[in-house]
């Protein structure tokens, strides 16, 4: 199926991947959206600005909790109006509303910046007191994944004293370490896309990316001499399929297909790397180009090691190989490879593991079969719009056909923020970076 | 069609399978060049086209693709109806078509089945739509 913005498409793809993470977020997965939001009664509804007003003073758990309920019971226009009446009433500038925030995160930044000033308990950092404790809640819901083991090894990684349990330092702390890598977003909490970037593992090593980059050139270099599609893929993925076994990946099958503009697809039902015929049958090709048929062939191959992680989750879950394999639909020998390595409940990789694993199998799989149908429905809404202006070139057409494609690129955006694509798009993205950033030297 | 895909995975369940045996089975080889798979014309007329692809370092097939020569000739229900009940499969892609898994095992043997249909959906869904291709994969038995 031809697509809008596929993997292969370099120039909007590349744009796509470097452009940092805003405003419609995915529900339901990191961070706020799922912390408590029962409503305890609606005061002031009848002088919003009021109600604003009245929450000023009262701790940040509170005031956030209480609008982060009003704005799910009386939608996103009553609050917005009531935080811009309030910040009237008191003079206070407009709110300055992150691009990068939920609706939920700008309520709570847009109530709370300018309010009770040199009241702050926050120690430094990019979160305000609400974004604190909205954090903090978000942790304590969650107490058996994030065990004092493991918020040590989080304060360690991210640069803390690391006493076990979560305070406002570790969430300023994390906070910063997602504004240093973007797209992550910048909540404090290291949910299913923070987690895979604090404990990078596998081809999400720095070391790994490095090493295929350099090996990715080689077969650039050799390209012309490579003379068919299938030697050249063979060539990249067996590069590839040496950064896996490295990190106890079993070994991808490689096999070229015609895949319309795409460089590459991984298969768990086959443990195979399609590789697209189109892109590596090019008897040259430019640096950028060959930049992105290797962050493509990582990025796929990233995917590998996410399958093969959470059927080693299972396995830690002490799931048999016959059940691994038929629950997660890959091949008997790597469920097998699998069972022989279990994940050890409560580690770091468990719960990378566990994140991709609730989005693709488990809990938040309605949630991604939405986002996937969405940016199908947008791609074809697009084509329609644009086969209309090619028919019919009127300035109406055409703004249509704008229309559509900021659809399009929202739709795509939910998707490379799900949990496993956010982190194959970054691992694949430090590919493409390397490799270009080390062209130009 | 549905006489070729059971056929096929009862040779795919043989222990002494090869890549060419199968191939040769399934029709007339197509020289590629290609060291990790055959492709081949097939002898049904419903097929257009079919791959063998090579288990890494050995003789042995891993899975083999078919694809229907028209589209709608081969309806889930169809599919179903031979085969018994299916399991949707996640996608990874979000342009990436929908697709069926199904489970076969003859009692006793070594190796195992599975069919994976891609699948156009129906007005309702899965459950009325038409394959558009399928994979034959090939699985040592682990129960």
């Amino acid at each position: 199926m031809a697509s809008e913005l596929s993997r292969a498409q370099p120039g909007e793809a590349a744009g796509q991947r470097a452009r940092r993470a805003s405003g419609d977020r995915a529900p339901s997965l990191d961070g706020f959206d799922r912390a408590p939001v029962e409503p305890t009664g609606q005061p002031g509804l009848g002088d919003p600005g009021g109600l604003i007003a009245s929450l000023a003073g009262a701790p940040p758990a509170e005031r956030a909790r209480v609008l982060t309920g009003l704005q799910r019971a009386s939608g996103n226009g009553f609050v917005q109006r009531a935080i811009a009446d309030f910040r009237r009433q008191r003079g206070l500038a407009p709110a300055r509303i992150p691009r990068e925030s939920t609706t939920v995160d700008r309520v709570v930044t847009a109530s709370t910046s300018g309010v009770g000033e040199g009241m702050s308990t926050a120690p430094a950092g990019p979160l305000s007191d609400a974004e604190v404790a909205h954090a903090k809640s978000w942790y304590a819901a969650r107490p058996g994944t994030y065990t004092p083991e493991i918020i040590t090894k989080i304060q360690q990684q991210v640069g803390t004293s690391p006493g076990g349990s979560i305070d406002d330092v570790t969430i300023q702390a994390v906070a910063k370490f997602q504004q240093a890598n973007p797209p992550l977003w910048v909540d404090g909490i290291a949910g299913p896309r923070t987690m895979p970037a604090v404990f990078p593992v596998g081809l999400a090593k720095a070391s790994e990316v490095q090493g295929f980059v350099k090996e990715a050139k080689a077969v650039q270099a050799e390209w012309a001499k490579l003379k068919s599609a299938a030697d050249r893929a063979t060539a990249l993925a067996k590069a590839v399929n040496e950064h896996l076994a490295a990190a106890g990946v079993p070994a991808c099958k490689n096999v070229v297909k015609d895949l319309g503009n795409d460089s590459g697809q991984f298969d768990f039902t086959t443990w195979t790397l399609f590789l697209g015929q189109g892109p590596f049958s090019q008897a040259t090709i430019t640096d950028k180009d060959a930049a992105d048929i290797a962050d493509t062939v990582f990025h796929e191959a990233r995917h590998s090691e996410q399958w093969f992680m959470m059927a080693q989750l299972l396995a830690g879950k002490g799931l048999k190989a016959a059940v691994i394999a038929t629950t997660m639909s890959i091949p008997a020998d790597i469920a097998t490879a699998a069972a022989a390595k279990p994940l050890k409940k409560g580690s770091t990789e468990a719960i990378e593991a566990e994140g991709w694993y609730d989005s693709v199998y488990g809990s938040n799989a309605d949630y991604r079969n939405r986002v996937l149908d969405d940016v199908e429905v947008k791609d074809n809404a697009l084509k329609k719009a644009r086969a209309e202006y090619k028919k019919n070139p009127t300035p109406a057409n055409e703004a249509k056909v704008e229309a559509a494609r900021a659809q399009f690129h929202a739709a795509h955006k939910r998707y490379t923020e799900l949990p496993e694509e956010a982190d194959a798009w970054r691992v694949g993205g430090a590919v493409s970076a390397a490799y270009l950033k080390d062209g130009k030297k | 069609m549905i006489a070729t895909i059971q056929r096929l995975c009862r040779l795919l369940e043989s222990p002494s399978v090869t890549v060419d045996s199968l191939a040769t089975g399934l029709g007339t080889v197509v020289p590629t060049g290609e060291a990790g798979s055959l492709n081949v014309t097939p002898a049904d007329p419903e097929l257009s086209s079919a791959r063998v692809v090579r288990e890494p370092g050995t003789d042995a097939p891993a899975f083999l693709e078919l694809v229907p020569r028209e589209p709608g000739t081969l309806s889930v229900e169809t599919l179903s109806e031979a085969l018994g009940e299916y399991t949707t499969l996640p996608r990874i892609h979000w342009s990436n078509p929908r697709r069926i898994i199904f489970h076969l095992a003859s009692s006793g043997a070594e190796y195992t089945c599975a069919v994976i249909a891609d699948v156009q959906p129906g007005p309702t869904g899965l459950a009325d739509g038409n394959v558009s291709a399928l994979t034959l994969r090939r699985d040592r038995r682990l129960d």
